[in-house]
């Protein structure tokens, strides 16, 4: 055993690493992106797989052959990166694993940087497979382990549960030493049975009432959890789960009196539940996310005779992240400010970079419309996603993954011109690409500006799958018009000539696309640096 | 900030830093060094840290919670040490001081982009430190520019300002442990610069404060 300083996300990699996976499958996402990366900055040592996969839903497919194969494998992702790869992910419950499939999620409630703040459980209640939610680094490490063992005990996908602020914090792990020497790779076991895997109706039928008696075998398995803990003490009784349980943890010097339930497996083990319910008479439920506990413990008509407070009475605020202040204040106490909030501070939002190719895009795209009344631009994911502030506000919309290229076809077809919109190399390979085969087989009335900086920037620079020649290749291949597929460099002393190709496609009646190309100043330096460490030549000095 | 007796446990026994400053000034790292150094010198410690959209350009903090804490957060009032890599990004934070925080601020600004594009001045430097010694008398100031520059390592302004920190003698380990924990995370060719930016970060520090509160204004 020994000691190391790690994220959530870097606890759960590694636990991942210790229980032996063949690979690991992602796409970049805050706040989950670094559980990927801790694995593939270990993957040659230990002998795993570790590519970047083109969007979650591949990854979580990658993952489910992984396992068909008769490997282990870990598919991590944001919350609304599992509404991508939502439907290998429901359909995997009636497959079932063959070799441990853990699915790591991070929620981001209070949206620090996400446009929802969806709870992952809903989804793995829907999708009738386990939780393990941590409040803690090494519960991070200890219920992932855990989370391939009852992976492969129950045959199904098991969820870890993490959320920003824990996937984002540091504490010590007490970790499992590395076995000496990578093993070669074990002999994969043999293919499973197809008819499991072949989701015909006759076998899905089949498989889902599996799925179906398998609940209470997983109920069960909750119950007697050793990391759900219940306390009986006073008349009134907290229940807490996963970061929720630090908060309330931390102001139980002074309510020690009060009954206690930590939950951290789900299905929720409804036995430890009734016990505390049974002892006590006003109950507080507090949870990150949605009211999820809480809303299943009132069930419709509420308990008689009992008082259920949280996030459905306002004892909690209903959205936005916990903090310790607003648990104390739950739990009665209120806490007084003394150096009240600062007013009328200069704001620091974030911003493009200095020398940013995007905000020269942007500046050119503002020329070629200055003429334009309604113009509708349609926006994406990424740094990008910037421009729809001031001083650029050149995007409309920002709702999903690719939506740009799609929501432009449908106003195209409501008639509205000019529509325009802008996308990312890599959410263009993530999600842009289905809908840019029909807009181009319809020929349909837009221009589409895709800002090609050859990495994922807003996440840390991860590498695109394709960019540059590559990319052109991929949009003629999809029936982009050859004539109407330019190539504009954004530089302050192209503005014009810029501003003038921009204007020339929105004129033509029918698709462009304009690919506007220049690195990433963030990977042009993080390159260079890495060089420069590397002790390989660097001519510019820098 | 009154706090509710007892509220949060063992308050007492714990030290509560918050780090804070612009994406890219290794505010991050800065905590990753402390962390380190609680590691190797047996303190339990928590580190929090939220990034994500602020990389670019936005503000950024990170805490460090040393001695047996649940969680990172440093909620209004509970902050025991601000370490302010920027002078509005320490202005910014003082809802978290209460009266004996011992404050460390940079006196270098990095001007928001919204005041450069709106043509606006970034607040007067004396007006931004009065206001915080309002809250916190206790306020060490440091010209980091002048430091790192002396250094010549244009980079090192968190490690600077980790000397800085590290010579108020506020931190359960000694400025040596601290130093060894950064020398250990520092690529090669960074570690000289570093040393010296830690170095003369330390000694400003140690000029700059006195120990009466009605001290001269830096």
């Amino acid at each position: 055993m020994r000691d190391e300083v790690l994220l959530g996300d870097e606890a759960v990699a590694q636990a991942a690493l210790d229980a032996g996976i063949g690979g690991a499958f992602s796409y970049p996402g805050t706040p989950a992106t670094e559980i990927f990366e801790y694995v593939e900055a270990r993957a040659a040592a230990c002998g795993v797989s570790a590519k970047w996969s083109a969007n979650e839903k591949v990854a979580y497919e990658e993952a489910l052959g992984m396992c068909f194969a008769g490997r282990r494998a870990l598919v991590s992702m944001k919350h609304v990166g599992l509404n991508v790869a939502a439907d290998p992910f429901m359909s995997s419950a009636l497959t079932g694993v063959h070799a441990g499939l853990v699915l790591a999620v991070a929620d981001d409630p209070g949206m620090h940087s996400s446009q929802n703040e969806q709870d992952s459980r809903c989804y793995a209640e829907f999708a009738h497979i386990p939780v393990l939610e941590p409040s803690s680094q090494q519960e991070c490490y200890d219920l992932t382990r855990l989370a391939f063992d009852l992976s492969e005990e129950m045959d199904t996908p098991v969820m870890v549960r993490l959320v920003t602020r824990l996937a984002h914090s540091r504490s010590n792990v007490r970790v499992e030493d590395a076995p000496p020497a990578p093993e070669p790779a074990p002999e994969p076991r043999p293919t499973p049975d197809w008819r499991d895997w072949t989701l015909l109706p006759m076998n899905a039928r089949r498989r889902f009432l599996e799925v179906v008696e398998r609940q209470h075998r997983l109920l069960e398995h909750s119950e007697r959890s050793p990391f759900n803990t219940v306390h009986l003490a006073g008349n009134r009784g907290v229940i807490a789960s996963g970061l929720a349980w630090n908060y309330v943890s931390e102001a139980l010097s002074s309510f020690a009196l009060e009954s206690l339930l930590k939950i951290v497996t789900y299905p929720i083990p409804v036995a430890l539940v009734r016990k505390l319910v049974a002892h006590c008479d006003d109950i507080v439920v507090v949870e990150e996310g949605q009211p999820f506990i809480e809303s299943r413990l009132n069930g419709l008509l509420g308990l008689p005779g009992k008082s259920i407070r949280g996030k459905l009475t306002g004892a909690l605020p209903r959205t936005g992240e916990l903090t310790p202040d607003l648990v104390l204040a739950a739990l009665g106490r209120e806490a007084v400010l003394e150096n009240p909030v600062e007013q009328g501070l200069a704001p620091r939002p974030p911003g493009l970079c200095r020398g940013c190719p995007h905000a020269d895009t942007f500046r050119a795209l503002a020329v070629a419309l200055k003429n334009v009344r309604k113009p509708a631009v349609f926006g994406d994911i990424g740094c990008y996603t910037l421009g729809a502030l001031p001083p650029y506000g050149a995007l409309n919309t920002c709702v999903d993954m690719g939506a740009s290229i799609a929501m432009a076809h449908g106003a195209v077809q409501a008639g509205a011109w000019p529509v325009l919109c802008v996308i990312g190399d890599s959410t263009f390979l993530h999600s842009g690409m289905t809908p840019l085969v029909g807009a181009a087989r319809a020929n349909a009335d837009m221009t589409v500006i895709l800002v090609d900086n050859e990495t994922v920037g807003m996440t840390g620079t991860q590498e695109s799958i394709a960019g540059g020649e590559r990319l052109l290749a991929i949009l003629r291949g999809l029936g982009v018009d050859e004539s109407h597929l330019c190539v504009i460099d954004p530089l302050p002393q192209r503005l014009a000539e810029n501003a003038a190709q921009i204007e020339r496609e929105i004129q033509h009646r029918g698709l462009s696309v304009i690919v506007s190309r220049r690195a990433c100043v963030q990977a042009t330096r993080r390159q260079a640096e890495q060089r420069l460490a590397a002790g390989g030549a660097c001519c510019s000095g820098a | 900030m009154t706090r509710p007796e007892a509220g949060r446990a063992a308050a007492a026994a714990r030290l509560r830093i918050l780090i804070v400053g612009v994406g890219g000034q290794g505010v991050l790292t800065a905590a990753r060094h402390l962390g380190e150094a609680c590691l190797r010198t047996g303190h339990e410690a928590v580190l929090g840290q939220l990034h994500g959209m602020s990389q670019r350009g936005g503000s950024v903090e990170s805490t460090v919670v040393v001695g047996g804490a649940e969680s990172s957060f440093i909620e209004e009032g509970e902050a025991d040490v601000v370490l302010g890599l920027e002078p509005l990004e320490t202005l910014r934070a003082r809802p978290r001081m209460h009266a004996q925080t011992r404050v460390v601020t940079s006196t270098t600004p990095v001007v928001p982009h919204l005041l450069s594009q709106m043509g606006k001045p970034y607040p007067p430097l004396p007006e931004i430190l009065s206001a915080i010694r309002a809250a916190a008398p206790d306020l060490t100031t440091l010209d980091s520019a002048a430091i790192v520059r002396q250094a010549g390592a244009r980079r090192a302004l968190n490690v600077a300002m980790l000397g800085a920190l590290a010579a108020l003698e506020v931190l359960p380990f000694p400025a040596a442990a601290l130093w060894s924990a950064v020398a250990a995370r520092t690529p090669e060719r960074f570690v000289a610069g570093n040393r010296r930016a830690f170095e003369l970060g330390g000694a400003a520090a140690k000029a700059r404060t006195s120990p009466a509160p009605g001290r001269p204004a830096c």
